[in-house]
């Protein structure tokens, strides 16, 4: 562990930008409160770079085991209970350091696209809006820097009440219903996790109670504890496992739990669908990544052929839907239901390349999936209407935005070359190399079934919006402004990255400690990963 | 033996140690007494009553230390158990109570001020006989904590409901009050009555009327825990559910929250339910002490388990469909008895560490509870008071007519909710804790926490229509609600102490209840009960009278 302030700044900066907000004169005073704190927060989050540099031969940044190497520590009691006491504990690994980084990319990107802000339809309260929306952003980075688990619970909460009001006051024409949906799910999913929360501490045997993730992951008494308790007559693990499982897979989403998603989306403000898009579904997949798999690893064998089928399903059921979708942002939104099913499907195999491949997915999307939205909302501004079928042409008239927006959309697809490939490619096949499941390999050719229905639905789209012959009351469209190119590119330069060297850009900053958590389990690292992590290990 | 009581007086040593309830009877008085030479002035009547809850909020704090080694008995006849008891648990209930009758009273005051400068949207309520009601049953709600004598506890009972039917109805013109007035009575009247029965049961059964001896009677005799000892129990109970509005006594509850003036709703939602809650978990401790933990406390534990889970569902259920924002809080507050009687379920427990964690619970949710419904009855006040009626209507875009009302408003109701980094959490979280300790040794309470963690979901949906109707649904027609500096102060108020109960005070609220209940458990184990039962007659309470009541000699 090393110890550093940088997070506590990173989370609280923003809190500060959202005081300030408040108490500054003037809109454009806000808006660039807004923006400058977004960036200081991004500028920031680059010095976490320090830490990971893997291509210094003589360090050695991922450590010995899980949790050994954690940077940035700040660890201090916070609330003193009988047995352990709460602490506030926040540090990095190469679990949260992409997502803190995705985090603070994206959110000031979602700033500079709400610049123009006195041009949406609620354009009222902009105060609020950026003092809201830089709150959410501490409650992003809580969540991601957060290692206990209390902590890690209040910042998953703070992040509610500002969402709901960005998507109920600033939204559509039913925000009203999407906000309060968004809202009602999200807390069911989160008081189970509170459960789960009190039972980590309970049922862990007296001295070793503790809220600490890391402790809980590798404290063997604690494992074995949990290993062997019974929860109501119900075996610990699977039970907990499934209430922290419902929690999460509501914000991936998860089908059955995915139906707030399109609304929310639909009805949210550009840059909020951004945000949602490209960190809040993330923190499903991180939160099982962070305490499902490490602390309950037995349940997560017990649950891994449900959790494929569910990630199946999402995969084939999100490309379906989006196919029927004729609202360009709804289609959007269900894309996302399915390329979250890759990650879901990764994660439940339980192998490192599993895992490689969840988080490569998580990071692809979120690096795609805001930039779709943004191309979407860039449409909107313009033609105040979202219907597919009435598009056309929209290359000839703007062509600088129809070339990224083309990128954009080929990233989301999973073009080789782009971002989105290596996710899919890498899901699919550790789960068909995956041999310890009988079931893994008809689940791999299953979801290979989703990448057609995506190129299906993302071509269709491409050639009703993009393609075809100019239309009339489209040609007065002005080209992508320069604020609007500069949200995109980052996105586009990222997609391209990620794409060509998925390696150095993304893999080395994190296999090191999914390596570890898959240490974790019984029967860690059999066979069928040999292959793909020998290919790519550190 | 009736003439043995006839004679006997108490001695002055014991009156000193009920000097708050003495100044508050005083308070009475004066207000009663002031307009024969004042005239007949609200406002003064107000005021010599706010001057007199300060007085007693003082009084009950230069208690404190008295009681501090332990619990006194008071009012002791020589071989009776103390008919009063002055103790940690009481002082701490008196703080409260007294403390929240300041605010109240505020609250009528601004409103009462701020009515003389406008025209009346709503009927005026006031008066001296008001406040008389007002403290009459406060002193009900002090001696409901204060004693384990069920007679004395009956009385308590009547002397704070009695006064609190007329307050229900204390705006005359309010067709809606005198209705909530008669539900009150005709729910209050039958309750009592039944309560009545269970006490003749218990004195039938066991020959004397309090619970300590009760107690030590059981404990003594294993197996007299038998079905007369129940009913009578139960119908005892349902006494105290009344009060607390808890399933399945609740039904008045929302009726009368509505039809009665704000304030007095305000006052009914905490101080009543508080006051309830303190009896209760007299009663479950005294009841609860080892060798009474296979015969009565476990059974008992998961009564009032049952209907505490009962209680928070309905209540939640309830509310869901409300329209009324008065109504919306009287079933909200209902939840809330629910989640508090949780707790009173962990206290008895037997294996769950000496009851320690659940007091701790109550206490600190408590202390929550009284400020964010505060704030937000506080702010339904100002509002009713500008726009007549508490319609959820009333409330559309208070976020841009009145954001110093809007936004306190919010923090309250999401803070009612339990959502962190709010001072609702920080309550909810201590008394989840709690279940879960007590869970330990009895996981049976891991449902009572799926309940809660349930209906925590569950309430989000009617607290956030309130702040919907506030914030999101807009409507540019409607006028500025302004309202009147002393109230907003109170609500603003509350809305910073929410914040910091969640945030700063997260550990000093846990630290402080864990210290109060160490010392308010303990306090009547059956050991110490029938000491004090054995230990009061005359000749120690003579030597009492002339120490200078370190309280020393009464514990020993």
């Amino acid at each position: 562990m090393e110890p550093g302030n940088l997070l506590n700044w990173l989370i609280f900066l923003p809190t500060i930008g959202a005081v300030l907000c408040l108490i500054v004169p003037g809109a454009r005073a806000v808006k660039l409160i807004g923006v400058i704190t977004t960036g200081a927060t991004f500028v920031l989050s680059l010095g976490l770079f320090q830490h990971f540099a893997w291509w210094d031969a003589t360090r050695d940044v991922f450590g010995s085991g899980y949790g050994q190497k954690l940077y940035e520590v700040t660890k201090v009691t916070w609330i003193q209970l009988s047995g352990a006491p709460i602490e506030y504990f926040v540090g990095v690994d190469g679990l949260s350091f992409p997502l803190v980084i995705l985090t603070t990319l994206v959110t000031f990107l979602a700033a500079l696209a709400s610049w123009n802000f006195e041009h949406w339809k609620v354009s009222r309260g902009i105060r609020g809006y950026f003092c809201l929306f830089l709150l959410l952003e501490t409650g992003m980075l809580g969540v991601f820097c957060a290692l206990d688990f209390f902590l890690f619970y209040i910042f998953w909460e703070v992040m509610l009440l500002p969402m709901y009001f960005l998507i109920g006051v600033w939204g559509g024409p039913r925000k009203e219903y999407a906000a309060i949906k968004f809202f009602i799910y999200t807390l069911a999913g989160s008081v189970l996790m509170l459960v789960a929360l009190l039972a980590f501490y309970f049922y862990a045997p007296a001295g070793h109670q503790t809220f600490d993730l890391i402790r809980l992951a590798t404290d063997p008494a604690i494992q074995a504890a949990f290993g062997s308790a019974l929860f109501l007559g119900l075996k610990f693990g699977p039970v907990m496992f499934v209430l922290l499982y419902i929690g999460f897979a509501i914000k991936v989403p998860v089908f059955p739990f995915h139906t707030w998603l399109p609304d929310a989306h639909v009805e949210a403000p550009t840059p909020i669908s951004m945000i949602l898009a490209g960190i809040l579904l993330k923190m499903g997949a991180y939160g099982l990544l962070r305490i499902s798999y490490p602390i309950l690893p037995d349940a997560g064998t017990w649950a891994a052929w449900g959790l494929a089928l569910l990630g199946v399903i999402n995969i084939i059921y999100g490309a379906l839907c989006a196919m029927a979708q004729t609202d360009f942002k709804r289609l959007v939104a269900y894309s996302s239901i399915s390329h979250m099913g890759y990650v879901l499907l990764g994660l439940a195999i339980m192998t490192p390349a599993g895992f490689q491949g969840a988080m490569f997915q998580v990071i692809a999307h979120g690096i795609s999936s805001p930039m779709c939205f943004f191309l979407v909302g860039v449409i909107y501004d313009r033609a105040h209407h979202r219907e597919i079928n009435r598009f056309g042409g929209l290359w000839l008239t703007m062509p600088v935005y129809g070339s990224l927006a083309t990128l954009g959309f080929f990233a989301s697809l999973g073009l080789p070359g782009l971002c989105g490939f290596i996710g899919e490619f890498w899901v699919l096949i550790a789960t068909f190399s995956a041999e310890q499941w009988s079931w893994a390999q008809p689940m791999a050719i299953l979801a290979a079934t989703g990448v057609v229905l995506t190129a299906g639905y993302i071509l269709w789209m491409i050639q009703r919006v993009y393609l075809g012959k100019a239309r009339e009351e489209y040609k007065s469209f002005p080209e992508a402004t320069a604020r609007e190119i500069a949200v995109l590119a980052p996105f586009a330069a990222l997609a391209i990255a990620l794409g060509i060297l998925p390696q150095q850009t993304l893999f080395n900053f994190m296999n090191g400690t999914l390596h570890q958590i898959t240490n974790l389990f019984p029967a860690a690292g059999t066979t069928a990963l040999t292959v793909a992590g020998a290919l790519l290990g550190r | 033996m009736l003439a043995d009581v006839n004679a006997w007086l108490p001695p002055l040593g014991d009156l000193r140690l009920f000097a708050p309830e003495l100044v508050l009877v005083g308070t009475i008085a004066a207000v009663l007494l002031v307009p024969l030479v004042a005239g007949r002035n609200p406002l003064l009547a107000g005021l010599i009553a706010m001057a007199g809850t300060v007085l007693a909020l003082v009084a009950t704090g230069g208690l404190a230390p008295r009681v501090a080694d332990g619990p006194q008995g008071a009012f002791a006849a020589p071989g009776y158990a103390a008919a009063l008891l002055a103790d940690r648990f009481s002082v701490f209930f008196k703080l409260l109570l007294f403390a929240f009758l300041v605010l109240v009273i505020w609250l009528w005051l601004t409103g009462a001020a701020w009515r003389v400068t406008r025209p009346v949207r709503v009927g005026a309520i006031g008066g001296p006989e008001f406040f008389v009601l007002l403290l009459t049953s406060a002193l009900g709600m002090l001696l409901m904590v204060g004693s384990l004598n069920l007679v004395v506890l009956l009385v308590a009972i009547e002397t704070a409901s009695l006064p609190s039917y007329a307050l229900v109805a204390s705006d005359r013109r309010s067709r809606m009050g005198a209705e909530a007035a008669l539900k009150y009575v005709t729910f209050g009247a039958a309750s009592a009555a039944i309560m009545v029965y269970g006490i003749s049961l218990l004195f039938g059964r066991f020959g004397t009327l309090d619970l300590g001896a009760i107690a030590t009677h059981l404990a003594a005799h294993p197996g007299t825990a038998d079905t007369a000892f129940w009913i009578g129990l139960a119908a005892f109970a349902a006494g105290v559910l009344f009060k607390i509005a808890a399933v399945p006594m609740h039904l008045w509850c929302p009726d009368v929250f509505e039809g009665a003036p704000v304030e007095i709703t305000t006052w009914l939602s905490v101080a009543s339910k508080a006051a309830g809650l303190g009896l209760l978990l007299r009663v479950v401790t005294v009841l609860g002490p080892a060798p009474l933990h296979v015969e009565v406390a476990t059974p008992l534990a998961w009564g009032v388990g049952v209907v505490a889970a009962l209680t928070c569902t309905v209540g939640n259920l309830a509310a869901l469909r409300q329209e009324s924002v008065k109504r919306t809080l009287a079933y909200s507050s209902i939840a809330h008895a629910g989640y508090m009687m949780m707790a009173a379920a962990i206290t008895l427990s037997p294996t769950a560490g000496g009851g320690g964690p659940g007091f701790t619970a109550v206490v600190a949710y408590l202390m929550v509870y009284v400020v964010m419904n505060l704030g937000a009855f506080g702010v339904t006040a100002l509002v009713v008071w500008q726009t007549g009626s508490d319609h959820l209507s009333s409330f559309t875009a208070l976020g841009r007519r009145a954001p110093w009302l809007a936004v306190p408003m919010a923090v309250c109701l999401f803070s009612l909710v339990g959502l962190p980094p709010l001072g609702g959490f920080t309550a909810k979280w201590y008394l989840l804790v709690a279940l879960g300790k007590g869970a330990v040794a009895q996981p049976w309470l891991w449902i009572l926490v799926a309940v809660a963690v349930i209906n925590t979901a569950l309430s989000l949906y009617y607290y956030v229509r309130i702040i919907r109707q506030m914030f999101l649904v807009e409507n540019d027609a409607l006028p500025a609600v302004p309202a009147p500096l002393g109230g907003v102060a109170l609500v603003t108020g509350c809305a910073i102490v929410v914040l910091l109960l969640g945030t700063l005070w997260f550990n000093p609220l846990g630290e402080r209840a864990t210290i109060l209940s160490e010392r308010l458990f303990g306090l009547a184990t059956t050991a110490e009960r029938s000491q004090l039962a054995m230990v009061a007659p005359a000749a120690d309470s003579a030597s009492r009278a002339e120490s200078p009541l370190t309280g020393a000699g009464v514990s020993g």
